[in-house]
């Protein structure tokens, strides 16, 4: 593959993408989601991490021209909170998708492309721990270790491996039967060649649209593990507002805006990452989005019939017949 | 003075039963602006009882878009723009749907490429072939298992013991699916019977026990027989008739040992050149240097001009009519005019 | 006839993977640094008897298993110990006396802790994955149908908003509406001191709380089902023998009915299977909300108070029973598919 059809194609799929109205909400989704993260400091009008002196009425105290979304348990203003909870929820996501995809892309391309015995062992062990639910484990792990970020991080990442895998060996089996890849190993190319030159190239891109759906898995895991409690205690995050929010009888006190801001900030990331990668996998592998009993209502569209023209060869004459 | 279209190769004196007039096929792009693609472009023929024709051209030059056309099942995209399709003098573009799905099967049926796929693999092969009866009312007591002896009847009939009903179509050969197609196809008794392609992905043993097959059932059952094919030599064991279409339009039209004897068309020619001995039914695959055109990307003259020995100025810039020629066959070549 | 071979492959499987989360729940706690009897033995309150006492009653003086005393830190000890006395054998003994350890906090059997709630989350749970299936499957073969459609585009957005939605968040704003606008129960299983004439009476309550978490559940798991239905069905109705059944002069009614939905049924059993683990994470988010006394709640007040013998338990009992369900859903395929059931 040379260079240039790479950059071309790349444009190509670039183009494709653009047209894909369900991929460019979703990157628009993120991109906004990003930029709020990390122009927190200069978009909040509090800083969540300064002490406040509290008084009785500050506690949920419902939206107002200081507190715009009003404030949560501790007196701290919602809107500061959410604009810096966006913060753990991405970079938990982007880190742990990382983790996750490195895992289950290394697992999948070893697997798919040596095959053997190595195959089997590496599938089978995918297998037992894609059965193994993911949430009760991490709870526990969690629990267990402390629950700071990095932490969360890991934990997340090393249990949410097992799609990638299945998906990446599938797709290096497809690629390692392609002609150059078997002509490179004709002409004696070594195996990590081979995989660096010919095989990655090929299954990057999926695993890119595949990394973007992780991570909104991962997004959401690190929200449910910090609604339950299991959350760095030292910084910020959606989950964690909703769990002090529940817990501290937000409901009962009615503060629907210590409630409701930080679960749209989680679909509002989850949501355009899913659309991201719905987006991205539709470019890679476009389907036929239609089948034999979608028939158009117009199949028959004539516009007149009329007989066939021929023309005889002897007489010259032209005939409707 | 011809009447009509299909007197124009009047090799027997059979009624018509099917004529298709003028029919063209367009498919609808995806992409908002983007013009339609036609993949049939004012096709006729047409279809004498007990006749078989045989529809000869390479993958991709709008074959199986007019078969689909005739039973009225193309894509969601596919459009029929002009033409008529006349059985026994009606014209099937005037029916309703639920008028259409009558005619299907019970009097049109069809044989696809690649039985493997065309068999439900969950459902027994009895199983899909009564309920192709009960659906037109031909199960004595409209239930399936009282189509059990009829179901039995029809695959003796094509060589598979009536006790492989109850099997699943995994458990049959290649060369048994297209069997059991076969007999699902005749279930109704129909009185055409279209073989997309029946014999592609068998080895060559089984194409011809199929082919073979299918002669002997035709005469025996008087059907009309449309065969889809790119191998002239499976036409000349055993086509009446023949149809080289190319691009989406006729090349050529005429009786089968004139297409074989006098060949006007460049295209079918050099289709002859590639099959140097017609006695034997071949599994080679067409060899013309170049490949059809892209059915969204035509050229402006004669569709066969890029890869034609034969081509001339003219040929570039103006599509050649279909002309008669005096042993009232039909060529779409500016050469046919010169002669 | 079920293909004896395939049956017994894929209780192999079971039970291996079983032993893989039995051997994951015992070392990976031993590995880590929040070791459940440790770190009790490890309070500066408790005097050296007493210490004595919990390491003999958790085992903790045994070597964890042949030649290695302890993991956390890292100390070699006796190969040749009788396997039958380290702490793995007598954890694996236990277990299979239906054993899981004593709760910190209520100092009772793990086991009878968690069984009493076992049934209350399978309700809950059965309930909502009977609803969410059968919902998903109706309209995603509706929006398989009318494919590239404004049905199909509508059911496409909302399926993916609901697979956004945390399950919790959800089940919150729902608990907030249902509390105020209908007079829904807040939460638990029953109404607290509530005495019934009868049993019906009995079971109307239980209905009436059950009715939010069932929404929530159903809600989250349409959307996924719905997804998953929706591209599978237009596989299936892309197939040939789909063209075969209209060409045969079957309306769009009996195609579904007679080949795509069984067809398409086959790949659903297998996903629906694989996304247990899912199911079981939205279980504990739904019960954490509404208090419904089952595994899930359960776990989340076992979270707050680290009361890490029934955080174990629940999680071994959990992956036992996906694991069973997964078994139950292969033999289910082998029974649907007949190219399986030959094999």
């Amino acid at each position: 593959m040379t260079a240039s059809t790479e950059i071309t194609s790349i444009r190509g799929l670039s183009r494709t993408f653009s047209r894909s109205t369900m991929g460019m909400i979703g990157l628009i989704l993120l991109l906004a989601a990003i930029l709020m993260a990390v122009f927190a400091p200069q978009l909040a009008p509090y800083d969540p991490y300064a002490p406040v002196k509290v008084t009785i009425d500050d506690i949920y105290a419902p939206p107002s021209a200081q507190h715009l979304l009003g404030t949560d348990d501790a007196a701290k203003d919602v809107l500061s909170n959410f604009m810096y909870g966006s913060r753990v929820s991405l970079v938990v996501g982007f880190f742990a998708a990382f983790i996750a995809v490195a895992i289950g892309g290394t697992i999948g391309i070893v697997a798919g492309f040596w095959g053997g015995k190595m195959e089997t062992g590496l599938m089978r062990f995918t297998d037992i721990m894609l059965v193994i639910p993911d949430l009760p484990l991490a709870i526990v792990i969690v629990a267990m270790t402390k629950p700071s970020l990095w932490n969360i991080i890991f934990i997340i990442g090393i249990l949410g491996w097992t799609g990638t895998a299945r998906l990446v060996r599938s797709q290096t089996l497809t690629v390692k039967e392609r002609k150059f890849v078997t002509r490179a190993r004709a002409v004696g190319a070594g195996n990590s060649y081979i995989v660096r030159r010919h095989i990655l190239p090929l299954v990057l891109p999926l695993m890119v649209a595949n990394t973007v759906l992780v991570i909104s898995l991962a997004i959401l895991s690190e929200s449910t593990l910090a609604f339950l409690g299991l959350s760095d205690p030292t910084l910020v995050s959606w989950g964690q507002m909703l769990n002090y929010a529940f817990t501290r009888g937000a409901m009962s006190a009615g503060a629907w805006w210590a409630l409701v801001p930080p679960g749209l900030g989680i679909v509002w990331v989850v949501l355009g990452c899913t659309l991201l990668g719905r987006g991205l996998e539709e470019v890679l592998n476009p389907r036929l989005e239609t089948h034999h009993l979608a028939v158009g209502k117009r199949m028959i569209a004539r516009s007149g019939v009329r007989g066939t023209a021929v023309a005889d060869v002897e007489t010259e004459e032209w005939q409707v017949l | 003075m011809l009447s009509s279209y299909a007197d124009t190769i009047p090799l027997t004196e059979a009624p018509i039963l099917l004529e298709v007039r003028d029919v063209s096929v367009e498919f609808v792009s995806k992409q908002k602006g983007a013009p339609a693609a036609r993949a049939v472009d004012h096709v006729s023929f047409a279809l004498r009882e007990g006749e078989m024709l045989g529809l000869v051209g390479e993958s991709g030059c709008g074959k199986t878009t007019l078969m689909l056309s005739l039973m009225r099942l193309l894509p969601a995209a596919g459009r029929i723009v002009t033409g008529s399709i006349e059985f026994m003098g009606q014209d099937l573009l005037d029916l309703t749907e639920s008028e259409m799905s009558e005619v299907r099967w019970r009097n049109i049926s069809i044989i696809f490429q690649g039985a493997m796929n065309a068999l439900n693999p969950v459902r027994t092969v009895g199983d899909q072939i009564a309920e192709a009866l009960v659906r037109h009312g031909m199960a004595p007591t409209g239930k399936k298992s009282s189509a059990a002896g009829r179901v039995g009847d029809l695959l003796e009939m094509v060589g598979i013991g009536a006790n492989r009903a109850n099997q699943y179509p995994h458990q049959y050969s290649g060369g048994m699916r297209q069997r059991a197609m076969i007999a699902m196809a005749l279930a109704c008794n129909p009185q055409v019977v279209v073989a997309d392609e029946p014999t592609t992905a068998l080895d060559v043993m089984i194409q011809a026990q199929i082919l073979e097959l299918l002669d002997e059932l035709r005469h025996k059952l008087g059907l009309s027989v449309i065969l889809v094919t790119h191998d002239l030599g499976v036409v000349a064991e055993v086509c009446d008739t023949v149809l080289v279409m190319y691009g989406g339009v006729t090349a050529e039209y005429a009786d089968v040992d004139t297409i074989f004897n006098d060949p006007q068309h460049p295209y079918t020619q050099q289709l002859l050149n590639a099959f140097p001995d017609l006695t034997r039914p071949t599994a080679r695959l067409i060899s013309i240097p170049g490949a059809p055109p892209r059915l969204d990307n035509l050229p402006p003259g004669c569709r066969f001009a890029p890869r034609c020995p034969q081509v001339f100025d003219r040929c570039h810039s103006e599509p050649p009519a279909l002309h008669r020629l005096s042993d009232g066959h039909l060529a779409s070549c500016h050469l046919v005019e010169s002669r | 006839m079920l293909g004896s071979r395939y049956v017994l492959k894929k209780i192999g499987w079971a039970v291996l993977t079983i032993l893989f989360v039995i051997v994951l729940n015992f070392f990976l706690f031993r590995i880590l640094p929040g070791d459940p009897a440790r770190s009790g033995v490890r309070d500066p309150r408790l005097t050296a008897q007493a210490v004595e006492a919990i390491r003999v009653r958790f085992g903790l003086d045994k070597p964890i298993i042949n030649c290695f005393q302890s993991l956390n830190p890292v100390e070699v000890g006796d190969c040749f110990v009788n396997p039958m006395d380290t702490q793995f054998f007598i954890y694996a003994r236990n277990l299979l006396q239906g054993e899981l350890g004593i709760s910190y906090h209520s100092n009772r059997p793990v086991a009878d802790l968690l069984l009493e709630r076992l049934w209350n989350t399978v309700l809950l749970v059965g309930m909502g994955q009977i609803l969410s299936i059968i919902i998903g499957i109706v309209i995603g073969v509706i929006a398989a149908w009318k494919v590239r459609t404004s049905v199909d585009y509508g059911a496409l957005i909302g399926g993916l908003v609901a697979w956004s939605l945390p399950t919790f968040w959800l089940g919150i704003i729902l608990l907030m509406m249902g509390s105020r606008h209908f007079d829904l129960p807040i939460g638990g299983k029953i109404t607290p001191g509530a005495t019934y004439a009868n049993a019906w009476e009995q079971v109307l309550d239980v209905g009436r709380h059950m009715i939010l978490p069932t929404l929530t559940f159903t809600i989250v798991f349409v959307g996924e089902y719905l997804l998953i239905m929706r591209s599978t069905m237009v596989d299936v109705l892309s197939e040939d023998y789909v063209l075969t059944a209209k060409a045969k002069g079957l309306n769009n009614y009996q195609i579904l009915r007679n080949h795509a939905l069984r067809n398409s049924m086959l790949p659903m059993v297998t996903i629906i299977a694989l996304n247990l683990g899912f199911t079981v994470a939205g279980a504990i988010q739904i019960e954490a909300v509404f208090s419904w006394p089952g595994l899930g709640q359960t776990i989340f007040e076992a979270v707050n108070r680290r009361d890490y013998p029934v955080l174990q338990g629940a999680f071994l009992i959990i992956a036992v029973a996906v694991v069973f369900a997964n078994l139950i859903a292969d033999l289910l395929y082998s029974y649907l598919d007949p190219r399986v059931r030959a094999a």
